[in-house]
């Protein structure tokens, strides 16, 4: 379900990092970039990581997660869109150091499907996303 | 009983307009790479799907499988690059073919919806819902996209 409230305790300037499947890169304009299904959950609650109370590196390590590429996002910029993040440790991968730093993303007020791709599409476009 | 040649060729010819794009006018779609390449790409996510905390719900259900089958099949154009069909995290399948700055891409909602976009220079120019049986709604998008 969509995220139910917008926690504080996450930055304006935190980065997310969002781990990609395969299918989830595009190239656009010469540029490496997520494409829009990496944002678009079917129940609004795309699974994210805050930068700093994860490390990249444990990211890397887990075992589901070897040999994916990872978006890091700027906080800022899913809030310009209307998402919010909740915390949300009970969904964690198991063997994570620090489960509190999971957390989905998500439109709180379930769009329809065309204005969630049209948010999910401005993000992504951004040149300020980092594919790792 | 005696056909001549030319007699078979005007029924079995179809004549296009040049600059055209080659629709056929029945979906035999067998030989065409990018079908084969689409059932192919449906069948994997089928079969890896998977639970993956902290990535997303890769599964897609049965019904949703079906359905983009219906998707590929309605559709009468041969001539098309192969598509990028990728899993949505949830239960979702997006179907996404490319074509210079144009693009068009299905979204299967697992609740059993169906929308479509077009984009144009990475931007949506037109969305909505579609019925998947309906006659050329899946097709029409995609003769935008060919149409240059």
């Amino acid at each position: 379900m969509p995220p139910t409230k917008d926690d504080p305790s996450v930055g304006a300037g935190d980065t997310v990092l969002r781990v990609l499947h395969s299918k989830w890169v595009t190239m656009k304009g010469g540029r490496e970039r997520p494409t829009t299904d990496s944002l678009m959950d079917s129940n609004y609650e795309n699974s994210c990581f805050i930068e700093g109370e994860i490390s990249l590196e444990e990211l890397k390590a887990l075992p589901m997660f070897d040999g994916r590429k990872i978006a890091r996002i700027p906080v800022r910029l899913l809030r310009a869109e209307g998402f919010w993040l909740e915390r949300r440790p009970e969904e964690a991968p198991q063997n994570c150091s620090n489960p509190i730093a999971h957390l989905v993303c998500g439109p709180p007020d379930a769009p329809m499907r065309g204005i969630y791709e049209a948010k999910a599409r401005r993000i992504v476009k951004s040149v300020e996303i980092e594919i790792i | 009983m005696f056909i001549s040649n030319s007699s078979l060729d005007a029924a079995t010819m179809t004549s296009w307009p040049i600059s055209a794009p080659q629709i056929t006018t029945t979906a035999n779609l067998n030989g065409s790479p990018w079908f084969y390449s689409a059932l192919t790409q449906v069948r994997d996510i089928e079969r890896s799907g998977e639970l993956i905390p902290g990535l997303g719900d890769l599964r897609i259900a049965e019904q949703t499988a079906m359905r983009a089958r219906m998707v590929l099949s309605s559709i009468e154009i041969e001539n098309l690059p192969s598509p990028v069909i990728s899993p949505v995290s949830g239960g979702g399948l997006s179907i996404t073919w490319s074509l210079g700055l144009k693009e068009v891409k299905f979204f299967l909602d697992p609740a059993g919806e169906t929308w479509f976009f077009k984009v144009e220079d990475d931007e949506v120019s037109d969305d909505g819902a579609i019925e998947v049986l309906v006659p050329n709604r899946v097709t029409d998008p995609l003769k935008w996209m060919l149409d240059s």
